[in-house]
């Protein structure tokens, strides 16, 4: 990709696939890595910030005899992602009126 | 590398954070491996890159969410140690390492060579007050002037302690920066 992905993409990118339905970090990752290139790093930090935050929340689920953690996104997660919805918009409309 | 080794390098390098915190990073990252399957073992290490250079990213990004939630008063230790594991954290090439490396030296040598002016500039202040004071007997106006000059490097003394301090609050402010551009990319 010829562009870099700042810090709030990456958020809204997490937020967004969290918000269609809950997910466990590897599918998670690799849903994301589908679109954008997160090589050399992995989402636990965004994940464990997101949580932090209270924008989303863990729940474990046995599978094949241990456990999967799940991540749900929560009522501020949904509105933290409106919010980068809203920047993203602003972000893009801006730059279409210069390069094109 | 194996997985089990890969995991316990990973483990190993974890000491600088809680133990909660650690095992919070070690169930992902297993849970990761076991996710992709064992075909898989080769093309996650390769994505999850060298597992010391993982641990010491977690580890900054830990240290940033600990600064940012302001948890209380820390110590001039705590403050050190958070900036060197921040400073590991930013560190993935030996380029950046090398150039951290010289930034360091001309940093420490500014700050060094900061605090021998200040005590010089001390060592001046007091020698020119007692013979402020002497002459004041013989000739009051040079040694009310020797006086004066003294106050003059008291002030130049606080001016460079100040002066260094403001260089050690810039570095770790810059090291910060840094740090959150990287971790949260």
């Amino acid at each position: 990709m010829v562009y870099q992905l700042s810090a709030g993409m990456l958020d809204a990118c997490v937020l967004s696939v969290l918000e269609k339905e809950d997910a466990y970090g590897y599918i998670l990752t690799q849903n994301i890595k589908n679109v954008v290139d997160i090589s050399e790093s992995s989402l636990y930090p965004i994940l464990r910030r997101l949580q932090s935050d209270g924008c989303l929340i863990t729940y474990d689920q046995p599978f094949a005899g241990r456990n999967r953690r799940y991540y749900r996104i929560t009522e501020l997660g949904t509105k933290r992602l409106d919010y980068l919805r809203k920047g993203w918009d602003e972000y893009k409309t801006c730059i279409d009126k210069v390069i094109y | 590398m194996t997985k089990e080794s890969y995991l316990k390098i990973l483990r190993a390098n974890l000491n600088n954070v809680p133990p909660y915190e650690a095992d919070n990073i070690m169930q992902y990252y297993i849970e990761y491996f076991e996710e992709a399957g064992p075909a898989n073992v080769d093309k996650v290490i390769a994505e999850l890159g060298n597992p010391k250079q993982l641990a010491q990213r977690v580890t900054a990004d830990y240290v940033i969410r600990d600064i940012e939630s302001g948890n209380g008063n820390r110590t001039v230790k705590q403050k050190a140690t958070n900036t060197w594991l921040l400073v590991l954290g930013i560190i993935s090439s030996p380029i950046i390492a090398l150039v951290a490396f010289v930034v360091a030296i001309v940093v420490l040598a500014l700050i060094v060579s900061f605090f021998a002016v200040a005590v010089a500039f001390v060592v001046v202040a007091a020698v020119t007050f007692f013979a402020g004071v002497f002459t004041l007997f013989s000739s009051t106006g040079f040694g009310l002037l020797l006086i004066g000059l003294s106050l003059v490097f008291i002030a130049l003394t606080i001016f460079m302690v100040l002066a260094a301090v403001g260089i050690i609050k810039l570095v770790e402010l810059l090291i910060m920066f840094f740090a959150k551009r990287k971790i949260k990319k």
